[in-house]
């Protein structure tokens, strides 16, 4: 993996997320309550097999946002500002395109549920833990991915 | 009304967390049948529930006696026709003791509730999803079942042993579009920490020790589970919800 790539997606994924929750948490610190929902991935949780899936700035960047998330909850949970993560499995995405095309009977073979998710498989999860719904859940990394992380 | 027309049944429904989550089903449209062994305090959940204008009736049922409790399986499809959700809860405490201390029958009394009598909810509910194909099963673990503890050995195997069945059973059943997850509180406001409210100051630091630094509310949790049963959660199976204010977070 080339440097600039390794930069690249350590800098959107990894930087990115810190420079808003920064941004973000400011106010909501100030006003005493707030929720930030980070991505992350069911490729941050565990390795993948690289026949399928060679990405290991990718999963590198994921994982980070698993501990950056817990331990935001953990330093901004005194101030009622709420931090977890979705961890998406595989979706029909531009950036997955080239990997569903030849993987995607693997990724089912790998999921309990046996399909993609779609849009509306996220919604709920955005939902709950953007609302009151999850006002006890804090440092949480909810996986949205049929299953995949249970097998 | 993410539960109008669904049929639902709930063990340990007579107080907690079963009793908070039986309620808010039943304010989002669904039937509940209320599972306990206290007959007492479920009929009282059945009253709550019929007072809001909901339906709901009561089956006494101790969940590690696999006849009683598929008796409660038999009458949800007999009056009910259907189950569409199945809250996997009843669970109990028991006397702190370390594991050279603690007879046999203690152990059996807390892992024949708090994970035989899951099985016994898994096995049951999945042979009547199964035939429907679809249907969604929420089991309840524990932040206990993610960590060690001092004296409280059975409890943290038996909630342990909830995690990975969960994931068993979301493999088994994923293909005939049943869900399977958990919860997993922490330190909640219920009946099941009244043993370790006696001593004031020690009460203090284990209801304080999360992130948000603050003991929980049974509604709290009965929030996610009512996400995790609906179809908002159509995409996740196999999942473990914390909802322990952050109590694994450090």
């Amino acid at each position: 993996m080339p440097m600039e790539a390794w930069h690249k997606v350590l800098n959107v994924n990894v930087t990115g997320t810190f420079l808003m929750s920064k941004a973000a948490g400011r106010h909501m610190i100030r006003q005493k309550s707030g929720k930030i929902i980070n991505i992350a991935s069911v490729a941050g949780l565990k390795g993948t097999d690289p026949r399928f899936m060679d990405t290991i700035g990718y999963n590198t960047s994921k994982g980070a946002i698993v501990t950056f998330t817990k331990d935001l909850a953990a330093k901004w949970g005194p101030d009622n500002v709420h931090v977890n993560a979705i961890a998406p499995g595989f979706f029909p995405t531009k950036m997955s395109k080239g990997l569903l095309d030849q993987g995607k009977e693997m990724v089912l073979d790998r999921t309990p549920l046996r399909r993609l998710g779609g849009e509306e498989d996220l919604m709920g999860a955005a939902l709950f833990l953007a609302s009151r719904a999850s006002d006890y859940v804090t440092g949480e990394i909810l996986s949205v991915d049929g299953g995949m992380n249970a097998v | 009304m993410r539960f109008g027309g669904k049929n639902v049944l709930v063990t340990g429904g007579a107080s907690g967390i079963g009793r908070a989550a039986a309620i808010k089903m039943a304010q989002e449209g669904a039937r509940v049948l209320v599972c306990d062994r206290d007959q007492e305090k479920g009929q009282a959940t059945v009253q709550t529930i019929e007072q809001n204008g909901g339906l709901a009736s009561f089956q006494e049922v101790d969940v590690a006696i696999e006849k009683s409790f598929k008796e409660a399986f038999q009458y949800a499809k007999g009056t009910f026709g259907s189950l569409d959700v199945l809250f996997n809860n009843a669970g109990v405490g028991g006397n702190e003791k370390k594991l050279h201390e603690i007879e046999e029958s203690e152990w059996d009394q807390i892992v024949d509730i708090n994970l035989k009598g899951i099985f016994f909810g898994l096995k049951h509910a999945a042979q009547v999803m199964i035939e429907q194909e679809k249907g969604a099963i929420v089991n309840t673990s524990s932040l206990l079942g993610f960590k060690g503890k001092k004296r409280t050995g059975p409890y943290n195997a038996s909630k342990g042993g909830v995690i990975t069945l969960t994931k068993n059973a979301a493999l088994e059943y994923g293909r005939y579009g049943i869900r399977v997850n958990a919860v997993a509180p922490g330190v909640i406001d219920t009946p099941i920490v009244d043993n370790w409210r006696e001593d004031e100051r020690k009460w203090k630091l284990i209801a304080s020790a999360n992130a948000l630094g603050r003991l929980g509310k049974p509604e709290e949790v009965a929030e996610a589970v009512l996400f995790l049963a609906s179809d908002q959660a159509s995409y996740i199976t196999g999942e473990t919800l914390l909802v322990d204010g952050g109590g694994l977070t450090f």
